[in-house]
């Protein structure tokens, strides 16, 4: 079986997740490393937009400063989204491993969370482009980007939702539908608490999904750490791009 | 016209892409022609960076005529656009 090297879970902020997160992508293109897996949570708090959204159209860049919000571009495209109560997966893998269309590609790795809710005994289905639903609400939201024979992968895995606070960051088209909105991201938005009643423990949720990922993805997982090359290349792209105003407000 | 100040004449459309995804779309045209674009939003482009070949190439389009050209280019060049059609991208600007 093949075999995926886990990295184990990392708190910290969103710039330095995103610059970790292409770090171990580009190690993977040099040929310096393979399939990797790992888990991470967002401290602080942070909205990530995608790669084509406006950091000033989407977010209101004050009170996220005044909240201590940090606010940062990712390298995938999709939409903009709030990491508070989050576990966050990020996945490397060989195209040749996954499917070569990119939806179907996305499906074939969100089975990983499909699973591990399974294990948590909450039936969820994956929603084209790249969601994944409880009924008619979204649990994890995913995006991926390919470059050099190699699939990024990362998505979300809502723990908790706090409605009021995401939408005091995100800037709505229409001021006027904004109770509106609120109330229908409250129908079709969910979490492990809202279906579980529970409170679980980040060091348990990696397990389960760990093991889910491998069994859907047909991994064997072996427990590694970032080597010194991604280290080094994260601290580069952190600096040079995750932490930059000239990249963060490109577009 | 001053290079400085034309993001200030830029006209902003927003289009939600019925089964897709919400374009955010800066546009200044004249005589129907397109002279700047900028198109932003919640999709997926494979490569990322075709985004700005794609921008580049639409300069000097007919903002109502551009769908089937565009098809082919994004054939052509081996690009993948997820969220949204060129045809989408027609209709949200072509009305303006």
């Amino acid at each position: 079986m093949k075999k995926i090297r886990h990295i184990k879970l990392i708190e910290d902020r969103g710039a330095r997740q995103m610059a970790i997160d292409e770090a171990i992508l580009n190690s993977a293109i040099k040929g310096l490393s393979g399939n990797t897996i790992r888990f991470y949570t967002w401290k602080p708090s942070a909205i990530s937009i995608g790669f084509f959204q406006s950091m000033k159209e989407e977010i209101d860049i004050d009170i996220a400063k005044k909240s201590g919000v940090d606010v940062v571009r990712r390298y995938t495209g999709g939409g903009a989204v709030f990491h508070q109560h989050e576990l966050t997966y990020s996945l490397v893998v060989s195209e040749k491993d996954v499917p070569s269309d990119i939806v179907e590609s996305y499906e074939h790795i969100c089975r990983g969370i499909i699973l591990g809710l399974a294990e948590l005994g909450i039936s969820a289905s994956f929603s084209p482009i790249n969601d994944i639903l409880v009924g008619v609400k979204k649990i994890s939201g995913n995006a991926q980007t390919r470059k050099g024979g190699y699939v990024l992968q990362h998505g979300t895995i809502l723990l908790d939702i706090d409605v009021e606070k995401m939408f005091s960051l995100l800037l709505v088209p229409n001021e006027k539908i904004k109770d509106k909105l609120i109330k229908n991201v409250k129908e079709r938005v969910t979490s492990l608490y809202l279906e579980s009643a529970k409170n679980y423990k980040e060091d348990f949720l990696e397990e389960i999904f760990l093991s889910s990922f491998s069994k859907a993805l047909g991994f064997v997982s072996v427990k590694g750490e970032l080597s010194n090359y991604e280290l080094q290349e994260a601290e580069k792209l952190l600096k040079e791009k995750y932490e930059n105003d000239s990249w963060n407000y490109k577009r | 016209m001053i290079p400085g100040i034309i993001k200030d004449n830029m006209k902003k459309i927003d289009y939600k892409v019925d089964g897709g995804k919400l374009l955010r779309i800066e546009l200044l045209q004249e005589s129907g022609i397109i002279k700047k674009i900028k198109i932003k939003g919640d999709f997926f482009i494979y490569p990322e960076e075709a985004i700005f070949l794609i921008e580049d190439f639409l300069i000097g389009k007919k903002i109502d005529e551009f769908s089937s050209l565009l098809d082919d280019f994004l054939r052509e060049n081996k690009i993948e656009v997820i969220g949204f059609a060129p045809l989408d991208l027609e209709v949200a600007i072509g009305g303006s």
